[in-house]
């Protein structure tokens, strides 16, 4: 995600919040057990495992790909100079290591038609 | 290469791991498609964004290019998984840059820092109060600059310290092949008279009985110091004289030789390997076993036992006497 995209992002937030409302973790463990026929605490362990498989391999520089959802992956960003317009002045960030996701190829043009359609 | 993992961590076949990673991604996109956004706990959240119709310049062709409105799924991971990740540059920070400060001027007198050799430590703290971060890079060459001195000096010192020791080298082993040369040449003079004298032995009187006093000179001191530095068993006996006559008459070749038997010089014990000839070499030169022969009663020829002592005797010059 560049500068740009999250300076956008945030001048949304506001809006998209209101709208928006995600399932909380009661609600996301209770329909993943019902749908893979596991018990709450099961699912729930099940879970904190998957997360925490996924973490690890991602700090220890892999990549993972989940099916039908998309990538994740660390990238490094460069050292580079940015310009604060509200101090006015020049900040160099340092450099990072950053974890991106990519969603699956062909889900956001299925979003895109869907939205056309409507 | 997820479901693998999820099977060894619980226990659970690789097809219920791949069954409950299926389902859970699959919940994951229909609330976000449904809700727009999706929470997971321990990783982040993931949301579907509006991405606004925007003019863009293609930097590589230099043209305008118009993104259309458009929908996008971004993800923003937990703040300790963040900083977890970014843990290898966690310690680096945004640092505001000075207004005096010109890139430009740093880049190029990165180059010519190069050749100035400057204290790494105070160069950095100087570089860090001015610039901040920003010359991590310069600062770094830097010592890089002053570590690369430094070896070359040591090398300069280990070149100068190989020289020394090839110079102090080869100043002693000229010493020692000049003293080669030089006990070199005393042997081959001595040895010279030697042969000189087996000749004036064997003719006598042929030879000018002035070279005789003048070559023969040498011999007896050459021998005697050869005697005292080498000759450990030998004990000195005092003079005894004797009638050089008698011996004269035993033996042929002392009656006519150069030398007369006049006493006894010292006695030798007989090592191992040695014979009367070899000890006569030794001690008196070549070709004056008749002496030590005679002298002892021995036939021509004839071998000595170990631990046998031998006594040898002293000689003098018949000439000389005969002046006298």
């Amino acid at each position: 995600m560049n500068n740009k995209e999250f300076a956008h992002k945030r001048d949304n937030e506001s809006i998209s919040m209101q709208a928006k409302k995600s399932l909380d973790n009661n609600q996301f463990v209770t329909l993943l057990s019902q749908k893979t026929g596991y018990s709450l605490a099961g699912t729930q362990q099940l879970t904190d495992i998957l997360t925490r498989i996924i973490t690890d391999n991602l700090i220890n520089g892999n990549v993972i790909t989940i099916d039908n959802f998309g990538t994740f992956e660390v990238n490094k960003e460069i050292e580079h100079i940015i310009f604060d317009p509200k101090t006015q002045k020049r900040m160099l960030v340092p450099p990072q290591l950053v974890l991106t996701f990519k969603s699956e190829e062909g889900w956001e043009e299925q979003l895109n038609e869907r939205e056309e359609r409507q | 290469m997820l479901a693998d993992f999820l099977a060894k961590k619980t226990g659970l076949n690789k097809a219920n791991s791949a069954n409950f990673i299926n389902e859970f991604a699959d919940i994951m996109r229909q609330t976000l498609e449904k809700n727009g956004i999706a929470r997971v706990v321990g990783l982040g959240t993931f949301e579907v964004v509006d991405i606004e119709e925007k003019e863009q310049l293609d930097t590589n062709v230099s043209e305008k290019d118009i993104t259309t409105r458009h929908k996008r799924v971004i993800f923003t991971p937990e703040t300790t998984i963040k900083e977890q990740i970014n843990k290898p540059f966690s310690q680096f920070e945004t640092v505001i840059i000075g207004d005096n400060v010109n890139l430009n001027e740093i880049q190029s007198n990165t180059v010519k820092d190069e050749k100035e050799v400057i204290p790494a430590k105070k160069k950095e703290e100087k570089v860090m109060e001015e610039e901040g971060n920003g010359v991590i890079e310069n600062v770094e060459e830097d010592v890089e600059v002053e570590e690369n001195g430094k070896h070359r000096t040591t090398a300069k010192t280990a070149l100068y310290v190989l020289a020394g020791t090839a110079a102090i080298l080869l100043a002693f082993s000229a010493g020692v092949f000049l003293a080669m040369k030089l006990l070199k040449y005393d042997l081959k003079e001595s040895s010279s008279n030697y042969d000189y004298d087996l000749i004036r032995d064997e003719n006598v009187e042929k030879v000018s009985s002035v070279t005789d006093t003048i070559k023969s000179q040498p011999i007896v001191n050459v021998t005697k110091e050869e005697q005292n530095e080498v000759a450990e068993p030998v004990k000195k006996e005092s003079d005894s004289k004797v009638d050089p006559a008698k011996y004269a008459a035993l033996d042929v070749r002392i009656r006519t030789g150069a030398y007369n038997i006049v006493g006894t010089d010292r006695e030798w014990v007989v090592k191992e390997g040695q014979t009367v000839e070899s000890i006569s070499r030794y001690i008196l030169g070549p070709g004056m076993e008749c002496y030590v022969e005679t002298y002892n009663g021995l036939k021509p020829g004839e071998q000595v036992k170990v631990g046998e002592t031998l006594l040898i005797p002293k000689l003098k010059l018949k000439k000389k006497s005969s002046k006298r």
